[in-house]
């Protein structure tokens, strides 16, 4: 008889959200995006390394949708391919960026004092470094990869979720429910986990959706400078690598900055949509 | 003839918040939150603590759950003094204290159903099993009146009234069967008609289970209803300390006379004639006067009131107030 | 009733949701005389500070006023212009809240705060700081002078409480709705402030005060009639010598036996079983039915109206109409 009625908390949370057109939109958007890169290889067979020297520059058609490129490789193929690797990189890294910035903003709220002052001093050193500086010097010393990538990405950004985090910790460590669980003698790390850090999430899912955008754009931004991995091309990659080419074949830059354009704006909007829909200062009111 | 230790015993209490922290910091200043306080509480019983924003009365009573640790002085529970017990022992002790709090919003976690609140308790201490647990949650629930406990089992908090929260938080409280509960403004936030059933509740409860309420709140009369003893506590002390009936009868503090007059009664033909006569405001709790702290506000002081601070006195047997000119 | 400074009828003033409606003020009736103390006294809610709202209109984007008519000196504040109604506010009408810091400006001056609420009314005078120092020393605020310069923040409670009745005096209104007033202050200074409101209205000829609580004290000690809300509607009018002594409605009886049992030693303590209705969907009938001990099958059934019985008025159905 343990009735958590979780289906009804995710249906009142949708009707919530689809209040929000553009949320909506933007979820169907970057759910679509997703699942053809996912797909990839199910659409479309092409081996994006298959080079064709009698097929360049050819412009959009039926059996190039997207155009080929200067060696004649199908461009949607590369679109697909290249979809997958941004999303890989945004998602990972956000997932790292975040989990880190949970965990430490959540110990530096909690704990206050000197572990506080710690761990802040170290969030506002990562806070001051350029981002696109720091990664630039990082690929260069151990050249181009995803992981590195990853790496570099996760790193710079989680102390937005530190500072997140630790604000909600800051203000429900507060809150007469934590004392009344001290008294009971509850254990810090039940305290802090199991019970202040469902409170604490609403922000950092929201934060999340957004930061997945903001690693798709810096992943984009290192691949366009060079600093992509040849082997495994972003639409960040693609965009770099057709620069050359701008005048002669406006398709093969288009569709990936379409592409990141799209996937970007629509994480910004379901991060709104998120927002509206479980911001519990809102929702009272619906 | 007092063999046995006294349930609680508080001694010479203080606690100071000093101002501007950091390693520069050479200020000296600090807050006098709690400024030297004794008590003793025996089983069974209710102490009622009443005082006004400001005067401490929160804080004593968080340290004497062990929540906050005092600057000075100690609380001793059972004999023992809290404040030296760790690891086991102090686990322990958690089962014998707890604590209600005053804003039923925030006492309990948001995000959590009634069941995990009264489950928590057994299974942190290992008392029962996750079904056992939810038998004795189910009891603590008919016990605090929230009947039929199917129907609040599984609720969140924002699906309960003020009153049936506040109960949650009692039943959460005594779920460990503890021998002091330290009530911190328990009705306070509450309608009237829910008021005097919380109450009620807790008279009950403390009848059945025989446990002893220290009962923090600025409101004297409701603390009549419910205490054998109050004291009266003002800027960090206790100015007055009785037992209820003679308290209410020869108030002898100027403060407790303030207090008992302020209130307006629920009824024109006393809350008319009332003449008040406190003016002024308290003094600032930061580095209070070596002189008595009420004075400020006092209309009957005199010089020596500005000149020494008074010391708390038996002016009746048991009736202790510091004041040098007792009424 | 002639002589009557606002007189309120038929007033509904809903709270509109997204899939809901809360029916805060439901078909509410009631009146302020002259140089009276009214009180509106009722639990959480009752609809008691939504009423206060509606009869100057500072109300949220979602509430809407139904239906009924807000009479004031002639004018019908339910339908006046908003530019109307704000040469009321304040001037005609004013309002001291529980919380002082909803109304006072945290970065402004104690004495341009009132300045300017002096001159929004009155224009700009040359015995303006005359006039902020003669409303402070109104509200027995020791040295005004020193006051003026004090940012909200260097002021007690008791004493910002005291800005805000200055305020709300300062430009001689003839009525002011006090909400709460006293709520959020130590009990010692709850105590000055009601002396001072008391004070007030005695002094000043044509003040009327309307007196918003939950505390039936206050009640005995501020008003002279007093009006019962539950769940958005008025269960009973009584002046409040009959209301204390002879309680006609199930509520108000249960309401006062339940502070008595706290505030009178020797009494059993009793509560009023039950929650508070949801005004999205209230009870039919009479609202206070599912937790009234007299409740009859017509209780549920038909609404009951307030009628005469003796000096008061109660709307229940144990009293037959005659």
């Amino acid at each position: 008889m343990r009735a958590t009625n979780w289906p009804a908390r995710i249906r009142q949370f949708w009707v919530r959200f689809s209040k929000n057109h553009a949320a909506v939109a933007g979820l169907v958007i970057v759910a679509a995006l997703v699942a053809v890169s996912a797909g990839a290889n199910l659409i479309r067979a092409n081996d994006i390394f298959n080079i064709n020297p009698g097929q360049t520059f050819e412009s959009p058609s039926w059996s190039h949708p997207f155009g080929t490129d200067n060696l004649g490789r199908d461009m949607f193929s590369l679109f697909l391919y290249a979809g997958r690797v941004s999303f890989e990189v945004g998602f990972t890294a956000a997932a790292v960026s975040v989990l880190l910035g949970t965990l430490l903003g959540s110990i530096a709220g909690f704990y206050g004092g000197v572990v506080d002052d710690v761990i802040m001093r170290f969030t506002e050193m990562f806070l001051a470094i350029p981002i696109l500086l720091l990664g630039l010097t990082i690929l260069i010393i151990y050249g181009p990869g995803l992981s590195h990538v990853v790496f570099v990405i996760a790193v710079l950004s989680w102390p937005v979720t530190a500072r997140l985090v630790r604000a909600e910790f800051l203000t429900l460590k507060e809150r007469e429910f934590v004392e009344g669980l001290r008294a009971v003698g509850a254990p810090n790390h039940v305290i802090i986990f199991n019970e202040i850090m469902p409170n604490a999430l609403i922000p950092v899912i929201i934060n999340a959706s957004l930061q997945v955008g903001a690693a798709i754009t810096v992943e984009a931004g290192l691949s366009f400078l060079g600093l992509g991995d040849p082997s495994n091309p972003s639409w960040g990659y693609l965009l770099q690598q057709a620069q050359t080419f701008l005048t002669r074949a406006w398709w093969i830059a288009t569709f990936p900055g379409i592409g990141l354009l799209l996937a970007i704006l629509s994480l910004s909007l379901i991060g709104d949509g998120l927002n509206d829909a479980l911001n519990p200062r809102l929702a009272e009111k619906g | 003839m007092r063999i046995l230790a006294p349930l609680l015993e508080v001694r010479a209490v203080k606690k100071y918040y000093p101002l501007g922290r950091g390693l520069l910091s050479i200020s000296k200043r600090a807050v006098h939150a709690v400024d030297g306080v004794s008590l003793r509480l025996e089983t069974g019983t209710t102490l009622g603590l009443v005082g006004e924003s400001g005067s401490g009365k929160t804080t004593l009573g968080r340290i004497i759950v062990g929540l906050i640790h005092p600057t000075e002085g100690s609380v001793m529970f059972e004999g023992q003094e809290i404040f030296s017990l760790r690891g086991k022992e102090q686990f322990s002790l958690r089962t014998k204290m707890q604590i209600i709090f005053q804003n039923p919003e925030a006492s309990l976690n948001p995000r959590k159903t009634v069941r995990h609140v009264l489950t928590q308790p057994f299974l942190l201490h290992r008392l029962a099993t996750r079904s056992e647990a939810d038998e004795r949650a189910y009891h603590l629930l008919e016990q605090v009146k929230l009947t039929p406990p199917e129907l609040y089992l599984d609720r969140y908090p924002h699906q309960l009234s003020g009153g049936q929260k506040q109960r949650v938080a009692i039943a959460r409280a005594i779920a460990l069967g503890p021998k002091l509960v330290v009530a911190d403004e328990p009705v306070s936030s509450l309608d009237m008609s829910v008021k005097a059933s919380v109450l009620k509740l807790m008279n009950e409860i403390q009848s059945n289970l025989g446990l002893s309420y220290f009962l923090i709140s600025h409101d004297l009369y409701m603390t009549r209803s419910i205490s054998k003893i109050v004291a009266v506590m003002y800027a960090g002390r206790i100015v007055e300390l009785a037992e209820t009936d003679e308290l209410f009868r020869h108030p002898a503090h100027p403060y407790t006379q303030a207090l008992l007059a302020s209130t307006p009664v629920p009824d024109p033909a006393i809350a008319r004639g009332v003449s008040r006569n406190v003016i002024g405001e308290p003094f600032s709790p930061i580095d209070p006067p070596d002189y008595c702290r009420f004075s400020s506000r006092c209309p009957y002081k005199q010089d020596k009131c500005l000149q020494r601070s008074p010391q708390l006195e038996e002016i009746r047997k048991d009736h202790w107030v510091e004041c040098f000119f007792p009424l | 009733m002639s002589d009557s400074l606002l007189d309120v009828r038929n007033l509904r003033m809903y709270f509109y949701g997204s899939s809901q409606v809360v029916r805060a003020v439901d078909d509410v009736s009631l009146s302020v005389r002259e140089g009276e103390v009214v009180g509106i006294v009722g639990e959480s809610g009752s609809g008691k500070t939504a009423t206060a709202l509606s009869l100057i209109r500072l109300l949220p984007p979602n509430a809407r006023i139904v239906s009924g008519e807000i009479l004031h000196k002639g004018k019908n504040l339910a339908s006046l212009e908003e530019t109307e109604l704000r040469k009321i506010r304040g001037a005609e009408i004013s309002m001291v809240f529980q919380d002082p810091m909803t109304f006072l400006d945290p970065l402004m001056k104690i004495g341009d705060q009132i300045s300017e609420s002096i001159s929004l009314h009155q224009g700009k005078t040359s015995d303006l700081k005359v006039k902020v120092v003669d409303s402070l020393r109104a509200v027995s605020i020791p040295s005004p002078e020193k006051v003026l310069d004090y940012y909200p923040h260097q002021l007690s409670g008791g004493m910002k409480q005291r800005v805000l009745i200055a305020i709300a005096l300062s430009c001689e209104p003839s009525l002011i709705i006090a909400d709460e007033p006293t709520t959020a202050l130590d009990v010692t200074v709850q105590g000055q402030i009601l002396e001072l409101l008391k004070t007030l209205v005695r002094k000043r000829r044509g003040l009327s005060l309307l007196l918003i609580t939950h505390d039936l004290g206050v009640v005995a000690e501020m008003c002279d009639r007093v009006y019962v809300m539950y769940a958005g509607k008025i269960v009973e009018e009584a002046d409040v010598s009959s209301l204390f002594k002879e309680p006609k409605h199930p509520y108000t009886q249960a309401l006062l036996t339940a502070a008595n049992s706290i505030y009178f030693v020797g009494r059993e303590m009793v509560g009023i079983e039950g929650v508070v209705p949801d005004l999205t969907n209230p009870p039919s009938g009479c609202r206070f039915h599912p937790r009234c001990q007299y409740a009859m099958p017509i209780c549920s059934e038909k609404e009951p109206i307030l009628i005469d019985i003796g000096t008061s008025r109660a709307a229940c159905w144990l009293y037959p109409k005659k």
